[in-house]
């Protein structure tokens, strides 16, 4: 197992840059999950990692090995495409035991591993059979198994789940974990779903546009967004964003959102102090989680009580997501489901001021 | 209308459909019909034309086929003809193949100007450029033998070896080649074990397209082997056909002359099945 970091790595195709002063630290046994929109340069990435593609500049270092100009199967990685890319015309067998074979390991050691590997991934006795005949969900496992049989160092796994039905994913996303769990690979995983990010990582790496917008562990980043891409991005459903002025209210730091006011704790008035003026135009985010109905909320998030209409009510089954209207803005609130609610009705609402936060314009940093 | 108009002009609609459908088999498969028939007619039924409705000699025979077997310039030629069509398979396969593959994987400047040059041998008659090339073979001592008839042939197959091939690579993903990459193939290793497995149906159709091609060739054959002993069949029919021979020798000649096409494209098209890439890539 080994360790890979990328210091600086940048990627040009020609004009256009793809990824841009990249700078990653992935720990040995990790489950590191590169996550963003199409286009964000996170295949590519990958693709550097791999030896697929050459590293306009930067370093890249596996198992503390400068590895730039290594070729990929020197390097230790194996990859599982998003497309399977399983050899057609081999049987799964013959799929799986192609890198042994070449790697010239005994017949016996051989057999061995592919029976280890068909019974770690549930795919005993279809060591025969073809690619066109299996299903996409064993398709996926014979590519999957065909990378890990030759022990990698560091696996690599791009958008592995994204042909795959909802249910089958969902499975396929416990059986991963599982594994991972087992071999304490490392590993580094693309995906553009922010949900397999989240459960599957020990740690999330967001790009956007070529960069890498933050880095850490998946709570930490869901609930401490450096910045608004970030905020936005992870959770479903998103955060609302609201325009604000910083405004004072007596002593007190307020956002007013001309509808509605919200007050800044005290907690948090260090920051927006040393980040913002008076007057300025900010933007301010609250999860949908984080809206709580004046009924069920406690003393102490009294101060930002807002009046709000109900526009439309999704029933989730488990969650209700309602659109809430106040005045010109519409937030989006997830409740417990309550079949007495109705559209039209008015809903007064209480925010988590713990969990407030507050983005720059400009450059879109987080204030907090 | 009424109804029975409506039905009577359905009718009809279908008896012209079929006695369309009798004359268009009677067209192209008349003549092939009359060669073999001819092929296995006695001396009688070639002078006259055969019983009543000239469709079935009086006595058939195979006396034909038998002296041809027998004709050792025939059985010579035949060989010859084999031998030739065979290796310039071989060869234009051989350098095709790889060729389409660079073309088809690799950006190459002026792959444009190439792919009309690999084109332009094909755009002039062959009468015509039999000339360059015989003056150049006789220079590089190619006359007379098998291999330069061959590798005459092979220009001729080469473009349509490499416009075929290819198309096939390039249906072939190129995730392919990677994953093979990072498992640890080399290029030569992944191009003949996954590359060409996978080609074959494609590969197989251009095989039985180059043997045709030069089994039938002509004009190179003749003027390349002028001063040898060895011809090929085409050849040898052409020099028959000046004596003016009976109808059935030269049918005979004609159906022996098209049995190894389909023998060899028989041989060949189980290479052919459908899906090769089925189940590669999702």
């Amino acid at each position: 197992m080994a360790n890979v970091i990328l210091k600086n790595v940048t990627k040009n195709f020609g004009k256009f840059i793809a990824v841009k002063d990249m700078n990653l630290d992935i720990k040995d046994g990790k489950f590191v999950t590169l996550v963003g929109p199409s286009g964000c340069g996170k295949t590519t990435t990958l693709r550097m990692i791999a030896g697929l593609e050459d590293i306009t500049s930067g370093e890249l270092r596996i198992g503390g090995k400068f590895s730039n100009y290594i070729q990929p199967k020197d390097r230790g990685i194996s990859m599982v495409f998003q497309s399977y890319a399983l050899f057609p015309h081999m049987t799964v067998a013959e799929n799986i035991a192609f890198g042994l074979k070449i790697r010239k390991v005994t017949r016996d050691t051989i057999l061995k591993k592919i029976n280890w590997v068909l019974d770690l991934l549930d795919l005993t006795g279809l060591d025969s059979r073809r690619p066109r005949e299996l299903s996409g969900g064993q398709r996926q496992r014979v590519a999957l198994g065909r990378a890990l049989v030759l022990d990698p160092e560091v696996l690599l796994l791009d958008e592995p789940l994204s042909n795959l039905d909802a249910k089958l994913r969902s499975k396929m996303r416990t059986e991963l974990k599982r594994i991972h769990r087992k071999l304490g690979s490392t590993v580094v995983y693309v995906t553009h779903d922010q949900v397999e990010a989240m459960t599957l990582s020990d740690e999330i790496a967001v790009m956007n546009k070529g960069f890498l917008m933050q880095v850490g562990p998946p709570l930490e980043v869901y609930d401490k967004p450096e910045n608004k891409f970030v905020a936005g991005f992870l959770g479903s459903p998103p955060m609302n964003f609201i325009p604000v002025d910083l405004a004072k209210d007596n002593s007190k730091f307020c956002l007013d959102a001309k509808d509605f006011k919200i007050l800044i704790p005290d907690l948090k008035a260090d920051k927006v102090k040393k980040n913002a003026k008076i007057g300025e135009e900010l933007v301010f985010g609250i999860r949908p989680e984080d809206i709580i109905r004046i009924e069920k909320a406690k003393d102490v998030h009294q101060g930002n009580k807002i009046e709000t209409i109900i526009d439309v009510i999704e029933p989730m089954g488990s969650e209700l997501i309602l659109s809430l209207t106040i005045g010109k803005h519409i937030i989006q609130a997830s409740f417990v489901p309550d079949a007495h609610l109705k559209v039209g009705q008015k809903l007064t609402v209480v925010l988590d001021t713990n969990k407030i936060h507050l983005f720059k314009l400009d450059n879109e940093k987080a204030i907090f | 209308m009424s109804k029975t108009h409506k039905t009577l002009k359905k009718d009809s609609n279908k008896w012209i459909w079929l006695i369309g459908m009798v004359i268009m088999i009677i067209i192209i498969l008349g003549p092939i019909y009359m060669m073999f028939k001819y092929s296995i007619s006695d001396r009688a039924s070639v002078v006259t034309g055969g019983a009543v409705i000239p469709l079935w000699p009086y006595q058939p025979t195979t006396e034909q086929f038998g002296g041809l077997l027998e004709n050792k310039s025939f059985i010579n030629a035949a060989f010859t003809s084999l031998g030739i069509a065979l290796l310039t398979v071989c060869i234009s396969l051989v350098l095709g193949a790889p060729a389409a593959f660079s073309l088809a994987r690799y950006k190459i400047p002026g792959k444009a100007l190439i792919m009309i040059l690999l084109i332009s041998v094909r755009l002039f008659p062959d009468v015509v450029s039999v000339i360059p090339v015989a003056e150049t073979f006789i220079k590089l001592r190619l006359t007379n033998n098998i291999f330069g008839v061959s590798l005459a042939h092979t220009l001729l197959a080469i473009p349509y070896v490499i416009y075929i091939a290819m198309g096939v690579f390039e249906t072939i993903p190129k995730e392919l080649e990677e994953q093979a990459q990072i498992l640890g193939a080399s290029k030569l290793y992944a191009f003949f074990k996954i590359i060409i497995p996978i080609a074959l149906p494609g590969l197989a159709a251009a095989a039985i397209y180059v043997f045709l091609l030069s089994w039938n060739e002509f004009i190179f054959s003749y003027f390349l082997l002028l001063f040898g002993e060895s011809t090929t069949l085409p050849v040898l029919l052409k020099k028959i056909l000046s004596w003016s021979p009976q109808h059935n020798l030269l049918a005979a000649i004609s159906v022996m002359l098209s049995v190894p096409v389909i023998i060899f494209t028989f041989i060949v098209q189980k290479y052919m099945q459908a899906g090769a890439t089925a189940g590669a890539v999702k």
